[in-house]
This record gives C-alpha cells, structure tokens and sequence, in this order.
C-alpha cells in the first residue's frame, strides 16, 4: 500500500512539473504581439508626423482660439478672453514634440531605407515644428531632445532661441543639400502633402529657411543675411516657392473621418452660433483697403455686414461683439470638409524677399516682389485680376502711396496673407508690431498693451523634467520676457 | 422536508423512468439530468427506513452550521444545513454521532423521537469558526496567522443591491468601496488595504476556487460610459459565503494576482440534509433619486441682470428712468430664437434677472411678456424612480451518492433613474456533488449568465448633470418634454439637443458569460489526497453606441448618424492539480498541499465605426459613408506556478504555516520570467498554550505573519511597435509612446502584519487587531517622461509604495437572552496609510490619473499616494488672503499645487443588530474620514451661476468685496458684482474652491425582518420576509460638500483613473426594498 501510495505521488509530482515548466517555450511566441508591426515603412510614419504637425498648429484650439485671437485674426466671443488651461496647454507642448519624434522616427526609418530624399522631407518638417515650437515658449528643448532611445537622456535641457534656431538652419540646409545633390528614394504614399514630389518639398526647405532667417534679421542680421543670400543667390541650388502650386498645404479629402479641422468644429448650415469668429483687427484691416479678401476671409454677420469681435475692457458689454454683430469665419476656411492646413505658401516667400530686398538682406526689386506677394495671396483666394488691380491701387496697400511706409505695407499684406497660420501670423505681429494692436482682453487690459508675448510652458514639462529652466518669467501667465527676437520696445 | 416536495421527486423521477430510449438518452444527458437522476435513485433507495428530523443547536441555542451526523456502524451520514436543522434516514436504536468543528462530539441513542433537538458542548477552544483560505482550502480559523474576514449570504442578499460590490461596504474592515454612481450599471470600486501601486489595486475575485475577472470600467475625471464591473455579473443568490484574504500572507497563495487581497466567493451547495429542497426568494427594490444640486432659485438666464448690476446701470446713468423690468428686457435677457437674436437667448447662464419678482419677459416655454419665475423642481423633473425586481428560484436535492442544486434568477430594471435606461441579467447556476465511491468525489459549479442594457448613460461630464448646470433656473424641462414627445429634438437653443432626445443615443450591452469548474478528489490514503480542478471563465461581450441622425450636430452637418461597436471575448482558464495531506504524529499535526496551476488568458476585441451613415440611423458598417472605422486587438497570456504549503500544529496551540509558490510568466522576459514568493505564518493561543481559564479572557491568539509576492505585467509589453490608423486610405503608423523595458523585472511586494483575536466577558466580546506593513517595489509602470524626450513614457522597474495601518474588528453581544431580546455590536475600523516612498530617478511625480481640467492626481515622492495636483488661489505671503488686480477680481497663475490626498485617513462601519423572538432589526452605519477630491460640479459652480453659492448673503443685491489684498497688499476694498467675480475667467485657472473633503456618516442599511414560525406548517421550511433601505441617509459630511448637496462617496467609473474626481453626478439613490424568502 505504502507503495503505491509512493507511485502515485510520484506520478502527481512529474505530472506537476512537467505541465508547468515543461511549458515555457512557448512564453516567447505567445507575448509576441499579433497586433502591431515593430518595424515598418518610413513613408507611413512621415504621414503621421505631418498629421500630428498639422493637428496641433492648424486644430480649433491654437489655430483658432489661442494665437488666432493674439494674432488679431480670430477670436471666442462669449467669454471671449484669453484662455489658459493647464491640461489643453499640456497636449498642445506635447503635440508639437510628439509630431517631432514621428519625423525623428521617420527620418531614422528612412535612413534605414537608404531613402536620403524622405529622410531630407521628415528633417525639413521637424525643423519647420521646431521653429513653431520655439517661437511660441521661447527656450525649449531641442539639441538634447528626442535621444531617450539611443542615449537614455531623460532630461533634456533647455537651448536658448538662437541656438535652436542655429540647429534649425543647420538641419534645413542638411536637407537643402541632400535635396541639391539628387537625393535618392521616392517619398512615398505618406507623403500627404507633396504627393511625392521631391521637387516641391526642395522648394519647401529653402522656403523655410529664408522664414527662419528674416525671423532673425533683427537680432542676428549677420546670419540672417548670409542664409538669404545663399538660398536667394543661387536659385538653381535653392530654388524657393514661386508659385501657388508650390504651397505646402495639408488636402483633405472631406471623406468622414478625415475632414478639415476648421470645418470639424465649424461646419455648419443656417444660423450661425459657433463662438469662433472674426477678430476686429483683421476685418479692419481689410475694410480699411477694400480688399476683395474680406467675404472670402468672413462671412457676414447674422445682421448683416462685416465686423469683427474687438477686445478691450468693455468687449462683454459692446453691442458690436453681440453675437448676430458678428462675422463668422469665411467659407473657404472653415465650411469646406476637403479644406486644406496651410502649413506655407508662396505668397510669404515673395514678402520675405520684399522685405529683404527693402531692408537690404539682398538686392533685388522689392516692389515687384510685394506685389507678387499680394497677387499670389489673392489669386489663391479667387479674386479676379481685375480686382488684384484694384487693391494694388488702393491708397495704403499701393506702393509708395498713402502714408504707411513701404516696409509697413509689406508687413500687413504679408499678415494678411497668412490668415489661417495664426501662430505664424501672431509671430510677424510679435516682430513687427504691424498691424499695431494695443486693445488686448478685457481681464488683461489694465496690466498690458499688447497681446500675449508667448504660451506658458506645459505644467507637466515642470514636474516631468528637472531641467526646466528656473529662470523662466512668466508674468500674467502670457507675458514675461519676450521672444528673443521679438525687438518691440515699450511693450508689456 | 414536506409532502409536496417529495411528490415533485417522484415525478421527476417518472419523468426519466417512463422514457422507453432511456438508455441510449442517456448519453446525452446534460450535467442537470445526471443530478436529477441521482436525486431521484438516493430518494428512491433510502425511503423504506425512518426519518428523523431535527436542529443541532449550541449552548446558547444558536444553531450550528453544517454539523455532522453519522449513523454509527452505517455509512450513513448527513450534514446539518446552515440554520443546523437536518433530516437522516436511520432505524429506531441506531446510535447517531454529531460533530460540529469546534464543538464536543455527542452521540446519541435514536428512539421514537422522530424530531429532534441535539445541542452540542462547544470545545474548549471556543474558536472552532471554518474559514475557505486560499485556493478554496477550508481551514479552522484558530490556525491562521493572519487576518481573515468572512461575510455569510445573509450580508449580501438582506439589503440587495444592484452590484455585489456595494454590498461589502463597511462590513469588511480596511476594505473601500466607491460606488461608480446612481447610473443603472455602473460600476463599483473596492479597496483593502489601500492602494498598492499606480494603478490596478483591486482584489481578485475568486468563485468556489477559480478565479473570475472583474474587469472594471476605468473612467477617466471626464467620465463616459461605465459599463460595470464584470463582478457585479455575481447574482449573490447563488453565494454562501464570502470571505476576504486582506494581505499578501493570506493570498500568498494565489501569487501575482493577489497582491490586493482576494475575495473568495463559495457558492451554494445542496443543503445537505435535505433531501429535496425548493427555495424562493424575492425582492422589489426601489431606488429613489435623493441628494440633489443646491440650485438657487432667485436669479434666472442670462447676462447683467442682477439687481446689483441694475442699480450700478442706474448710477452710471443718472437720467435714467428705465424700470428693472425694461432694463432687464434691453439688457439682461429677452428670448427671440436662441441663436443670439434676443438678449443674452443664445447662451444659457444664470446671471440674468430676479425671478418671482413680478417681472415679465419674453420666454420659450410661455411666449412673449410671461411671468418670470423660477423652476425649482426643473432638475428633478427630468429624473424618475427606478424599480429592480429579482426572483430566485432554486431547487435542491441530496442523496447519499450525489447531491445538486439547481437555481434561476432574473434580474430586472426596466427603467433606470434617467430615461430610457435599464438593465436586465437572467443568470443559472447549478452545482452537484457526486461521490461514486468512499474515495472519489466530483463536484462541479456552473453559472451563466445573460446581461442586456438598451441603454447605460454617459456619466460625468456630458449628459444632463453639466446641462442642468449650464440652464436657465426658469427652464421648464416639462415644456422640453411635451417639445420632445410631440416634436423630437427640438429644443429651446438650435445647436442643443432636447435632453430627452439625446438619452436615446444609446450605448447598448450584451454580456453572456460562464464561468465554472469541475474537480475530482481522490482520497489516496486516509492522510493523502489528490485533487484536479479545470475552471474557466469566459464572456463575450457587445457594446454598441449610436448617435441618431437628428443630433443638432448631425443636422448641421448632415449627417446620417455614427455608431461604434466593440465585440470582445474574454477567457480565463486556470488547472490546478493538488495534493493534499494531513498526518498526526503524537502532539504534532502536520497537513499541507502541494501543487501545480496553469494559467491561461485571452482578451480579444475588435471595434467597427461609423463617423456618417448613408441611410440615416441604419447603424450597420456596410452602411457607411466614408471610411469605416476598424479595429481589432487580441491579447494571449500564459503562467505556469508550482506551490506548496505546509502547515504544523503542535498540541493545537501553536500553529505554524509556511507557503511556497514559483510562477512563470509569459510577458516577462525570458531571464526574469521565473519568481519565487515565500510566506510563513504563526499563530499562537495563548490560553491553551498557557493554560489559562478565566471568565474574563475567554480566548487569546497572537498571530504574525511575513510574505512576500511577486507580479508580472501584460502582454507585449517587452517590444515597441508602431499603431496603424488610416488617412485617406493610406496607412499611417504611429511609432509607440512608451518607451519600452531594457530588462523588465517581476514586481515586488513585500509584507508583513501583526494581529491578535480576543475574547472577553464570557465571549460576549471578541476583539480582532491587526497591523500590517506592506511595501511594494520595482513596480511594473509607465512613468511618464518629458515628451521631448521623443516619448511620452518609459515601462520599466520603479518606485517604492509602503501601506500601513491598523485594522480592527470588535463584535459585542451586548444583550444576549434566550428568550428574549439579543443586541450585537459589531465595529470595523481601519486607518490606512500608503505613502509614495520613491519614484524613479528625478522624477517629480507620476501620473495616476489625468484628471480634468487641468487638475489630475500624481505620485509624489515622500507624499502620501493620489495628490490631486491643481490650480491654487494667487496668495499673499505675508497674510496668505487671495490677491485680487486693481479690479476687484482674484489673480490667476499657472504654477500648480499639491491639495492634499484622494486617500482617505480612515474608514469605519458600525452595526447593530438586534432580534427578538422571530423579528430582527439591524442598522449599519459606514463612515470616511478625510480624502480630497476635484469637484467638477462645484468648479462650475460658479461660473452658471446656477448654485445656491453664488446667491449667498444678497451678492446679487448688494455686489460683493471679495475677502482678499490687492497686489500691494493692502486690503481689497473694490465692489464688485456677484457674476464679475463668480462668472469671470479666473475660475477657469483655479481648481483650489473646488477641492473638496470626501469625509461622510452614512445610514447605509437597515433590515427589518421577520421569520415566520413555519414548525406547524410541515410543507414549509421557512418563510422569512424583509423591509429593508440602502443609501438611508448621509448622517454627516463636510460642509464643502454639502453647500453643493453633493454625496461625497461618487467617484467615477471603478477604476483608479476616477478616483479623486466628482464630475456632475447623477444624484445618488435611496433604495427601498421589500424581500421575501421561502423554503419548501
């Protein structure tokens, strides 16, 4: 009996064991994931690295909302302040980042490719986020960035403007010159935006870089005269958007889901209600030159007529701000499912070249290029020539004439032109101070007399890195120190 | 066992006898039929002899459960049933032997006596409680180390709730429990011990040995769909008992899974001792919406319309002669069409006119120049009381070969509190015991389960909580309703959906589930035993959401609607083989098991949507217009463990438990995949062991015990990969946010408690302490990593939780007669503390949950866990008042705060129960102290200005100085009017006035019941019938949260993400209820 007893529990031990040990072979397929390739084409993640980009700087909320009404062009009536919220500032850091990493991602996959001319187009992209990401927080992370991965940096810390705009030219002319030198490989199905034309995304680069430069010109006129230059002296090497068809425009096909981000918030039929509308500025703007943009920028009003939300401290109780008073965004920009993000476009490389050439940064006639500008805008807004002709004419839009300088002019059409790229937009306002707005946001008005100078850092990038810089100054949460290339004096 | 039931066993049994192809039937017959079959040849065989009827009761008269009679020299024996009555068939002059665990064994002579009362001594000990330990092992309470809590089916089934969960709340010491909301379904949150890591704290729940899944609904501080926890699927009909492992000692068994604690659920059995048995319970519950928002009722919609505002006009415009009526019609609110064609019609906001002051304006519900007058029933108007009807039915049989038990419930609510919801759940359990030889039993357990919602509201931020919030006090939600019903979607604002429109979007449920096990034992030798058990759980589950084409949305866009779909499968199975012994040798009793499990899991789910259809409110994928959206996920996760236990006695004293388990996980990496985790446990009786005899200490037990257990993670989490969606057609991949690990270790917990059970006064009071000390290391988690870092997160080893706290359990019996009236006490407390000790290199925090609106919830090192992390007021240093600007108004910052802890700093229960002759009452009351939490509701509080806060002490009269130092720090002196200062856009940069204490008194159960005397009635076994509520009352709470008349227990959803965040819940429930419970 002892025995068997003894069998059986030997029997029960090996079956124990070799039920559970025996088994784990297997362990390593059954946690491979059935779900989710590890590696695959570099052109399809360049295709999220520009939706990620185009998400963020041309969604509602930063398009629109945020630096649309401290650009002067668009604003939230209602409340109609100037809003801050600790967790829509977080996505918005984060998205600018995370759209970096894709391209990063991207370009690594594409190196991986040998594909050097995806790998120049990602680069090209994360440099234009760069700049943008830049331009709106000031110092921000950038020559330590993006290497968790391959260097385990866990907090990168934090470059000043001017070097990350040094990092910028360089990584823009690294593409400009792989592109130059007949890089290889096809950009790809995810290539959402040139549909795979190299030639365009060449254009594109050297664009970006003569934006970076004349962002620069007044503080570091040196390097921004020897970018320009480069790119503007040897066009076959560097060949810039000339015409509309060279505009780097995110299409949409309006196919639910993938519509318009304007149109997702705005798309709408009959009375209008949406609290995103005109701003003041820049309906004055145009009314103050007759420009034919103006019913394609704004719809009328629900009484009729043009006008725009004004800020200033009495911006609840001003009847013009009532709700029927005022113009919603035109159709061309937000009721159209197939619309487009306009991440650049021609008519802004021709300003910068007028401005360049009226500044000296380059010789070359800087008339023939701001009428350029403002004919590229128009055109690609469907005005008639016979109208361009018009407001060319105009008093204060026609050169020489009226009594605004040249230079002003340049700066306002070339604000104007880049409605729809608020962040851009709100920038030149920054650099310029053209069109000069001193009415800032009721509960901002008896402390400021211009509008935000930057977004607040992400409260998540303070606890999250202890590199954040202690330095930092924010002051009523929009103010502080200006962007370093912001030279306006007697603002606050 | 009456006349009836054995009639009902007889034509069972002719049923299956009369049936000419019985045999070639037989092969088909289902685990029911093989029952029923044996019922009916136990009945048939043992109804020649006498039968004897009776109770086994204890000194006190108390019945004792599941005693054991024995005809001595037969093998004829019975089991008592668990109010000690049994039934044996033997011959006058047989001797029948009784044991009970924990009592003196008595035998007696059978006479002519057929019914008969046997009271049992009890043992010296006076501690002969059973408890189901880990792996569904019954032990005697005495020798455990550690602290165990057990809760009979009476405690879930007396005051019945929806979810099982809610039922433990303040009944089990150390345990939480948060009840997701009033929504039908929704889901409830348990905690014991507090929590452990950043996320995932809850127990596991275990049926009759096997595990089951509680997949909670984890709703962010937004809220959503709660779609329940799946352990509410548990019908608590079908349990006997339940009993709660707290620590890692206790579940160190159970390995990974148990870092929590367990609850272990045994169901039902045939009563033993019955030969046939019918039973019948039946509930109506009626849960009745009763906390509700503190609205006010003197200010209606719009803008500039309190009489503050107009005295300031009229000031500013010494000519004027306006009257409030015609200012308030120019200038504060007149409605033409909604869209902002009148004044102030397009926004609704309570800063508008007086109400019942015999002003007249234009209006939607009652036209042009109608009284303006408040609505004060307007939010309640929109609610209704819900109904919930259970009937359980279950039949019994026992026979001395096989006993079963078969039982049917239907649950059903066929309108929740908010229109179209409701829910309903048919469930079958069946068990049988089959014991074919001395040496071999078979048991099997079966329940399944069909659950259906038309509809389960969204909770927190979308749904009528936030839209009441943002309405007009004058709104007549009873107009809306006549709108809706003659109308459909029409609504006072274009672009807003009628409220009664939009709850029929509806978010469909399907769940049918199984889960069971079948295991055999053989006894090898009277010492040795082998055991096998195969268990599984599975559910398929459907969630469909549709939203109806005539949305406000919808219409603008036009739209044909949208749907979403998400079929999932879930499987567990789990086989254990065990071998179990138990040997004497002279004063020391060894016994232990020792043993083999494997594990299996699979998740899969795929989803399909629509974002536009063709054929409008055709929700099906073929018909849609554009791109569909598709989905599928399917997860696979394996653990193989080999674990042992072994447990000595010596002389019934001093007892010492020592366990051993080895797992092996398939998501860890190959050279970390195997972990071993220790136990050992002591216990000691220091009245045995020392002799001592006293009347005032009965019984003494010092326990103390020390484990360790380790965990794995889920699958594929070892390699990155990218995420595909589509544009356009095109496939776009996402690269992974999370980093993913170098060289991933099990987590580690790591515990140990202290604790001891007393007994006093002759055992009229028992006292159980425990202190425990657990920490957890190398945690499984995400951290969050600066996005610039090129990811978002980093899965690796990291941080360091520690939980303390003290546990106490005192019972009293405060009156104790025979005859006449019983009183007990019983109290629970726990105080808890779980700090974050470390994080991860110089990480500052981690995050526990995004939370809303900018506040979320961290871990911060040195802190306890769940800071809520927020928006403070700007204060002056020196006299730390608010600051205000130059305006009157607070100053905003973005520099974020810690508000203190989630965490409550301890929880309690009391009950007292009495009886008397055969009517019992008992009354619990649950209470919390402490614990913070985000109030969305109280956050728009003021901006709507639709709550009583923004009315008080006549601001709307008088204007307001807001209590506070202008920037120069001298005090503020400007006036300002009630909507500058609550309706400005400051207090969307400050989440610190709605940080609010979670403390409360609950009532949260009373039980009347009364037992009929049914020893007349030969057919009728019992008959026992209950009022009963839940939810009675909130006895206390904090007057943060009472100004807002929140409850401040809601969290939302069940998982770790809601905890902290109010976001406009649904008003809680009363529920009252009426039970009925009959045996046959």
């Amino acid at each position: 009996m002892k025995k068997i007893t003894t069998i059986k529990l030997l029997v029960a031990v090996t079956l124990i064991s070799a039920l559970t040990i025996g088994c784990t072979k297997k362990f390593d397929s059954i946690n491979t994931n059935p779900n989710a390739p590890t590696v695959v084409p570099a052109t399809n993640v360049l295709a999220k690295g520009i939706l990620s980009s185009a998400s963020t700087l041309f969604g509602e909320r930063l398009d629109i909302y945020y630096t649309g009404s401290y650009a002067g062009m668009t604003a939230a009536i209602g409340l109609g302040d100037y809003e801050y919220r600790v967790d829509i500032n977080n996505s918005m850091w984060r998205g600018m980042y995370l759209a970096m990493s894709y391209l990063v991602n991207a370009s690594d996959l594409a190196k991986k490719e040998n594909n050097m001319n995806l790998y120049a187009a990602a680069l090209t992209l994360k440099a234009y986020d760069a700049q943008k990401t830049t331009d709106m927080w000031g110092d921000v992370p950038y020559s330590e960035a993006f290497h968790l991965k391959d260097s385990g940096l866990l907090y990168p810390h934090y470059d000043s403007g001017p070097t990350v705009y040094k990092e910028i030219l360089a990584e823009l002319k690294q593409a400009a010159d792989i592109f130059k030198s007949g890089g290889t490989g096809a950009l790809g199905v995810g290539d959402l935006i040139y549909k795979g034309d190299v030639s365009k995304w060449r254009k594109f680069c050297n664009s970006l870089r003569l934006r970076v430069a004349i962002r620069m010109s007044s503080v570091d006129q040196a390097t921004a005269k020897s970018v320009i230059g480069e790119v503007l002296g040897d066009p076959t090497s560097y060949p810039v958007m000339a015409v509309n068809s060279d505009n780097a425009y995110l299409n949409f096909p309006g196919v639910t889901p993938d519509l318009e981000y304007w149109y997702i918030r705005l798309g709408t039929t009959g009375a209008y209600t949406d609290q995103y509308r005109m701003n003041y500025v820049l309906v004055n703007a145009l009314q103050g030159n007759n420009d034919p943009r103006l019913p394609i920028y704004a719809r009328l009003s629900n009484n009729g007529g043009y006008n725009g939300y004004r800020f200033g401290p009495n911006q609840l109780s001003d009847p013009n701000n009532n709700g029927n008073n005022v113009s919603g965004i035109g159709n061309r920009f937000s009721q159209n499912p197939a619309g487009f993000s306009p991440l650049m476009n021609a008519a802004e490389v021709s300003f910068i070249k007028a401005e360049a050439f009226q500044r000296g940064l380059a010789s070359g006639n800087a008339q023939a290029a701001y009428e350029n500008g403002i004919t590229l805008s128009c055109t690609e807004n469907g005005i008639s020539a016979a109208s361009i002709a018009t407001l060319l004419s105009q008093p204060e839009v026609a050169w020489n004439g009226g009594t605004t300088s040249n230079l002003q002019k340049i700066y306002l059409q070339k604000w104007i032109s880049l409605f729809k790229q608020s962040e851009e937009a709100w920038s030149e306002a920054r650099r310029t101070d053209v069109p000069l707005m001193t009415d800032v946001s009721k509960n901002y008005s008896a402390s400021h007399n211009r509008p935000p100078f930057r977004l607040a850092y992400a409260d998540e990038e303070k606890t999250l890195n202890p590199n954040f810089p202690t330095k930092v100054v924010e002051t009523d949460i929009f103010w502080g120190t200006q962007i370093w290339w912001d030279t306006r004096t007697g603002v606050h | 066992m009456g006349y009836q039931s054995e009639t009902v066993a007889l034509l069972f049994s002719k049923y299956i006898f009369l049936k000419p192809n019985f045999l070639a039937m037989r092969k088909t017959l289902t685990v029911f039929g093989m029952l029923l079959l044996c019922v009916t040849f136990g009945t048939t065989l043992l109804a020649q002899q006498s039968r004897f009827t009776g109770t086994v009761l204890n000194d006190d008269g108390q019945p004792i459960k599941f005693a054991t009679l024995q005809v001595v020299g037969s093998s004829v024996g019975v089991s008592a049933d668990q109010q000690g009555r049994f039934s044996i068939n033997a011959s006058s002059g047989q001797q029948l032997q009784i044991s009970a665990v924990g009592y003196e064994t008595h035998t007696i002579t059978l006479g002519n006596d057929r019914d008969l009362v046997i009271k049992l001594a009890s043992s010296e000990s006076k501690m002969g409680e059973v408890v189901v330990t880990a792996l569904g092992i019954t032990r005697s309470k005495k020798t455990l180390g550690y602290a165990v809590q057990e809760l009979n089916n009476a405690a879930l089934t007396e005051a019945a709730d929806n979810n099982i969960v809610n039922t433990i709340s303040g009944k089990i010491a150390g345990a939480q429990v948060t009840s997701g909301g009033s929504t039908i379904g929704s889901s409830s949150r348990i905690v014991i011990r507090g929590n452990a890591s950043f996320s995932g704290n809850q127990p596991l729940f275990v049926v009759d040995g096997t595990p089951i899944d509680n997949t909670t609904t984890n709703l962010g501080g937004g809220g959503g769909v709660d779609w329940g926890n799946t352990a509410a699927d548990l019908d608590p009909n079908d349990i006997e008992s339940m009993t709660v492992l707290k620590g890692a000692s206790a579940a160190a068994l159970y390995g990974s899974r148990a870092t929590n604690g367990v609850i272990l659920i045994t169901t039902k059995k045939a009563a033993k001792g019955r030969k046939l048995g019918v039973d019948f319970n039946s509930s109506v519950v009626a849960n009745v919406p009763g906390y509700w928002p503190k609205y006010q009722n003197e200010y209606g919609g719009g803008w500039d319309g309190e009489e503050y505002v107009y005295k300031r006009f009229l000031a500013a415009n010494p000519g004027s002669t306006l009257s409030y009526n015609d200012y308030a019609k120019q200038y504060a609110y007149n409605y033409v069409d909604g869209a902002g064609g009148g004044v102030n019609d397009a926004w609704p906001i309570n800063w508008g006119p007086r109400l019942d002051a015999g002003l007249k304006l234009d209006q939607w519900s009652t036209g042009k120049n109608s009284p303006w007058v408040s609505r004060p029933n307007n939010y309640k108007d929109f609610y209704s009381t819900q109904i919930t009807t259970v009937n359980n039915v279950s039949v019994s049989a026992n026979g001395d070969k096989a006993s079963g038990r078969f039982s049917f419930t239907n649950e059903n609510t066929p309108r929740g509190i908010l229109p179209n919801t409701d829910q309903k759940q048919n469930t079958v359990n069946t068990s049988f015991t089959l014991n074919p030889t001395d040496r071999l039993s078979l048991v099997g357990n079966l329940t399944y389960l069909v659950k259906h919602s038309n509809n389960i509201p969204i909770n927190g931020y979308t749904g009528v909580g936030v839209d009441f919030a943002w309405t007009e006090r004058d709104f007549d939600t009873k107009y809306l309703e006549d709108q809706f019903n003659q109308s459909g979607n029409v609504s006072m604002w274009p672009g807003v959906d009628n409220y009664f429109y939009y709850y029929h979007n509806n978010n469909t449920l399907d769940r049918d589930r199984a889960f069971g096990n079948i295991n055999a034992t053989y006894k090898i030798t009277n010492w040795l035993s082998a055991m096998a058990r195969g268990g599984v759980d599975y559910y398929r589950e459907r969630r469909k959401s549709i939203v109806q084409s005539g949305t406000a949305s919808n219409v603008r866009k036009k739209r044909g609607g949208q749907f979403t779909q998400t079929d999932i499968f879930t499987q567990e199975q789990n086989y254990d083989f065990i071998l179990n012994f138990d040997k004497t040798f002279g004063a020391i009793r060894i016994d232990g098991l020792a043993g083999g499990n494997y594990r299996d899991n699979t998740y899969n789910s795929s989803t399909l949507g629509a974002s536009d259809l063709t054929v409008p409110d055709l929700y099906t994928i073929s018909n849609v217009k554009g791109t569909p959206a598709a989905s599928m996920f399917d997860s696979h996760k394996r653990t193989n463990s080999v674990f042992a236990e072994a447990n000595a006695s010596y002389k019934d004293f001093l007892f010492l438990g020592v366990t051993g388990r080895n797992d092996w996980s398939s998501t860890l990496p190959a050279n970390n995949r195997s972990y071993f985790y220790p136990s050992v446990s002591l216990g000691f009786d220091l009245t045995k062991g020392l002799n001592i005899t006293s009347d005032i200490l009965n019984y003494a037990k010092l326990r103390a015990s020390w484990a360790k257990v380790g965990g794995d993670t889920d699958p594929y989490q070892l390699a990155g990969t990218y995420s595909a969606s589509s544009f356009n057609g095109i496939s776009v991949f996402t690269p992974g946010g999370t980093l993913p690990p170098r060289d991933l270790k099990p987590q580690e917990t790591k515990s140990y408690e202290i604790g001891t059970n007393l007994r006093l006064l002759k055992n009229r009071i028992s006292l159980d302490l425990t202190y425990y000390d657990q920490t957890t290391v190398n945690q499984i988690i995400s951290v969050a990593t600066s996005t610039t870092t090129g990811y978002t997160g980093e899965l690796l080893n990291a941080g360091e939780v520690e939980n303390k706290g003290v546990e106490i359990m005192l019972n009293g019996k405060v009156l104790k007669n025979k005859t006449g009236l019983n009183w007990d006490i019983t109290v629970n407390w726990a105080k808890n503390s779980d700090m974050v000790n470390t994080l991860y290199g110089g990480l500052q925090s981690y995050v526990i949950s995004p939370g809303f609106g900018g506040a979320k919830t961290l871990a911060i090192p040195g802190q306890k866990w769940g800071i809520l992390w927020g928006l403070p007021f700007v204060r002056d240093l020196k006299s730390g008042k608010i600051v205000v600007d130059n305006t009157g108004i607070p100053l905003t910052t973005n520099v974020a705060k810690n508000f203190g802890t989630v965490t409550p700093d301890w929880i309690g229960g009391i009950n007292n129960s009495f009886q008397y002759k055969n009517f019992n009452l008992s009354f619990l009351v649950d209470m919390r102290k402490g614990g913070k939490f985000f109030s969305v509701t109280a956050w728009h509080s003021y901006p709507t200005g639709s709550y009583t806060v923004t009315t008080a002490n006549h601001v709307r009269e008088n204007g307001m100085i807001v209590d506070a130092v202008k920037q120069d720090g001298t005090p503020n002196d400007v006036r300002v009017a009630a909507e500058d200062y609550y309706g400005g856009a400051w207090v969307w940069n400050n989440h610190e006035y709605s940080i609010l204490d979670g403390s409360y008194i609950k009532l949260r159960e009373v039980i009347f019941g009364y037992n009929v005397n049914v020893r007349r009635i030969p057919w009728l076994a019992k008959l026992n019938l209950s009022v009963f509520g839940r939810n009675l009352a909130i006895l206390s709470q904090d007057k943060s949260t009472k100004q807002f008349g929140l409850d401040p227990e809601v969290g939302l959803g069940g998982g770790d993400y809601g905890v902290g965040f109010e976001n406009f819940q649904i008003p809680t429930t009363r529920n009252f209820g009426f039970k009925v419970s009959a045996g046959f």
